[in-house]
């Protein structure tokens, strides 16, 4: 696999270049919204973290200077679909987000939803040489890691070594310095469309910015919405965004399965103002103000006024929120049962714990908690993005989970970001220690 | 009427590319601080730039830094030679012209005189309170003293003193009659308790043709000395008002000008006279103790 490993080395220089200048934009492409912050990182934040981290670990590394936040153009279900409707949102925001800060940026970290994420897990064992764990052992056995066959034009996102083994002891986080004699790891993949990758490399180089790392939406924001405990012990993450709801299971505090439907808010909207046949900025407001999916008997006599801003200037009908329901209550079920499947596929049932945790922006849909809790069987909460330095209030909601974790992820990268020793010798297809051994038999 | 589109719906909030281009490069580090150090720079040239496109301005301007730099140049090099006194009696003028005269001319540049020194001596001088000394353009030494003012003659075992009314040195006198309108005082520690025997002084003054002068006694109190060797002796404490005492018996009962060498005034309810033996005694100069009674009765 030496070709992930090239790539991920790429983005770990990229990424470092970005923490030299302690300053670094994030930026969430989405269906609904572009937002971007920019972070000024602590000088004490070290380039190499390893190992766990918890909400203290973050603590006065970085605080967000910009923020800004615009309405998507162009983009369609996590993916860009327009380049030049997308380079102007991203320019807006960017713009908006370095006059907050008053200070330039040069090299942006992006989040996506979309671009049908798949996730693998593969398998990879070496011999240790030394007996000793080091740096290029694990190096070289997640280069031994066989690629999944999949059809052309895919790439790696993600790629976290979720479990090391030596000899028979299991669910190692950092193997390095244990002795044994065979070191294999699972590796958790999760590969996109080269495509959609490239075009959206393209959009921020359009931009004058240079990308110094990708993320997938789900796994940012599982970060920034599962506690600790629900990472360490197993949680799914769902992040009903608008152009496609993401989901992310989360065990040993390692991202082990993401998928998408490409279904979301949007949707909802769309079926508002195709059923109700109003404007798609009243069905908007309609979903966002009076939407529910849980019917009473007081929502038959709450009337809704459609008002001026309906499909035509003189549009005074009226409906009752109980109709409204009833557009958007199929969807959400018709999502959710989606959501189920995927949750089923990736293993869910095997977790020791089942939590669901709600977030996105579809998530503040009134009484989903519970329509959710019905439909996917299992402990439901909505979840909140944690905290994060300099963040404003307006920017602190769910629907800025994905941001968040973004730059959580940024701080604090996981184990796909060890700097691991290039085993060049074998990527050169001549083992360095071939060379050696054939040196010291010929001299 | 309605417009047919609001301004509103036709404005892109996307910045143009040009626009989103000059904002970061405004943004960036080096054009920052750019910003802080062209302009102010600019200014000047240009201010430089006009002032020399006019040749009468820059005539003006080079004349005009051509004087101030001959000024400089001038006050830098040139030795005093002239030195001006102000505030002081001829004979302390005379000396501190001599002081100074000494003083320039083992260094006769201007600003390279240190005037320290040369303000310390004339300070030495005992008639001099305060001093202040200029460097003034054209080589001239301007020096203001304040002189101190003598209200008394102090004789003492080395001769003769002139106090100022802080009790500080104001001169020396050779003899008395030098200055025979300052009074004199004598004893130790009298400069100290000068304003004192000038308030006495001034209390004493219809017997005054008769005051020989202030003896200040183990530097605590005084006693007033008169001609035909009479002494009033006065209290420690309170001297003003027995000495006006005295003085009003003498101006009710002639005390003074009776044949007495002593008038003990020490303790305020006990005076004494000490009658003179040698002369004779005559009945009415004498003073018995029921006339004493009578006196302090009388007070």
């Amino acid at each position: 696999m030496p070709g992930l490993y090239q790539s991920q080395r790429l983005m770990r220089q990229k990424r470092k270049a970005a923490l030299q200048r302690r300053r670094v934009a994030i930026l969430d492409l989405g269906t609904t919204k572009v937002a971007c912050m920019i972070l000024q990182l602590a000088p004490e934040l070290k380039s190499e973290p390893i190992g766990t981290r918890d909400a203290n670990s973050f603590f006065g590394l970085f605080r967000v200077i910009g923020v800004s936040t615009t309405r998507s153009r162009g983009i369609r279900f996590g993916e860009i679909d327009s380049m030049q409707e997308t380079e102007r949102a991203v320019r807006t925001v960017v713009q908006a987000a370095q006059r907050m800060a008053s200070v330039r940026v040069d090299h942006v970290i992006a989040c996506f939803s979309g671009a049908s994420p798949r996730s693998y897990g593969v398998h990879g064992s070496t011999e240790l040489r030394g007996g000793v764990v080091t740096e290029l052992d694990i190096g070289r056995v997640i280069g031994e890691c066989e690629m999944p066959e999949q059809d052309e034009g895919r790439e790696p996102v993600h790629a976290m070594p979720v479990n090391f083994q030596v000899d028979e002891r299991r669910d190692l986080v950092d193997p390095r310095g244990l002795i044994g004699s065979q070191l294999s790891v699972d590796m958790h993949l999760l590969t996109v469309k080269k495509q959609v990758m490239e075009n959206l490399l393209n959009c921020v180089r359009r931009c004058d910015l240079e990308l110094a790392g990708v993320a997938s939406a789900a796994y940012a924001s599982g970060l920034a919405s599962l506690v600790e405990d629900e990472r360490e012990l197993g949680a799914v993450c769902i992040d009903l965004g608008g152009g496609c709801s993401s989901l992310s299971i989360f065990l040993r505090n390692h991202m082990v399965f993401s998928d998408t439907v490409r279904m979301g808010g949007d949707h909802l909207t769309m079926d508002i103002a195709k059923g109700l046949n109003v404007s798609f900025g009243t069905a908007e407001r309609l979903k966002t103000l009076h939407g529910g999916v849980t019917i009473t008997g007081a929502d038959d006599r709450e009337l809704i006024d459609l008002g001026s801003a309906g499909h035509t200037d003189r549009d005074f009908r009226r409906i009752t929120r109980a109709e409204l329901i009833g557009v958007i209550k199929p969807r959400m079920e018709e999502i959710l049962e989606e959501i189920r499947n995927r949750m089923e596929a990736g293993g869910l049932h095997q977790l020791p714990s089942r939590r669901v945790v709600l977030t996105g922006g579809g998530s503040l849909l009134h009484g989903l908690d519970r329509l959710a809790s019905r439909i996917l069987g299992h402990q439901v909460r909505l979840g909140r993005p944690i905290r994060i330095a300099g963040l404003p209030q307006a920017a602190a909601g769910p629907a800025f989970s994905s941001i968040v974790g973004l730059t959580l992820h940024t701080v604090l990268p996981q184990d796909e970001c060890w700097d691991f020793r290039s085993p060049d010798t074998f990527l050169d297809g001549v083992s360095f220690g071939r060379v050696v051994r054939w040196l010291r038999e010929n001299w | 009427m309605r417009p047919v589109r609001s301004a509103r719906a036709g404005r892109d909030p996307a910045p143009s590319r040009l626009r989103y281009r000059l904002h970061r490069f405004w943004l960036s580090p080096t054009t920052r601080l750019a910003a802080w150090i062209v302009p102010p720079l600019a200014l000047i040239g240009l201010g430089v730039m006009a002032a020399n496109g006019q040749p009468q301005l820059r005539q003006q301007l080079m004349s005009g830094t051509v004087a101030t730099l001959a000024q400089v140049k001038a006050l830098l090099a040139s030795p005093v030679d002239r030195i001006e006194v102000f505030g002081a009696s001829p004979g302390i003028e005379a000396r501190i012209l001599d002081m100074a005269g000494r003083s320039t001319s083992e260094n006769s540049f201007g600003l390279g005189l240190d005037l320290d020194p040369l303000r310390r001596e004339i300070l030495e001088d005992p008639a001099i309170a305060s001093a202040s000394l200029y460097l003034r353009p054209g080589g001239i030494l301007k020096i203001k003293v304040a002189e101190r003012i003598p209200v008394a003659v102090w004789r003492h075992e080395f001769g003769l003193t002139l106090i100022d009314a802080a009790g500080m040195r104001a001169g020396t006198l050779n003899t008395r009659r030098e200055r025979p309108d300052l009074p004199l005082v004598v004893g130790e520690g009298a400069p100290r308790a000068i304003g004192e025997a000038l308030h006495l002084l001034a209390i004493a003054g219809p017997v005054d043709d008769r005051i020989r002068g202030l003896r200040r006694v183990g530097d605590r109190r005084w006693d007033l000395v008169l001609d035909r060797g009479q002494v009033v002796m006065l209290p420690e404490v309170n001297p003003a008002a027995a000495l006006k005492r005295v003085i009003a018996l003498n101006r009710d009962f002639r005390l003074l000008e009776r044949q007495i060498s002593v008038a003990d005034f020490r303790l305020p309810d006990r005076p004494g006279l000490r009658v003179l033996a040698e002369t004779g005694a005559r009945p009415e100069a004498h003073a018995p103790a029921g006339e004493s009674r009578q006196i302090s009765g009388g007070i």
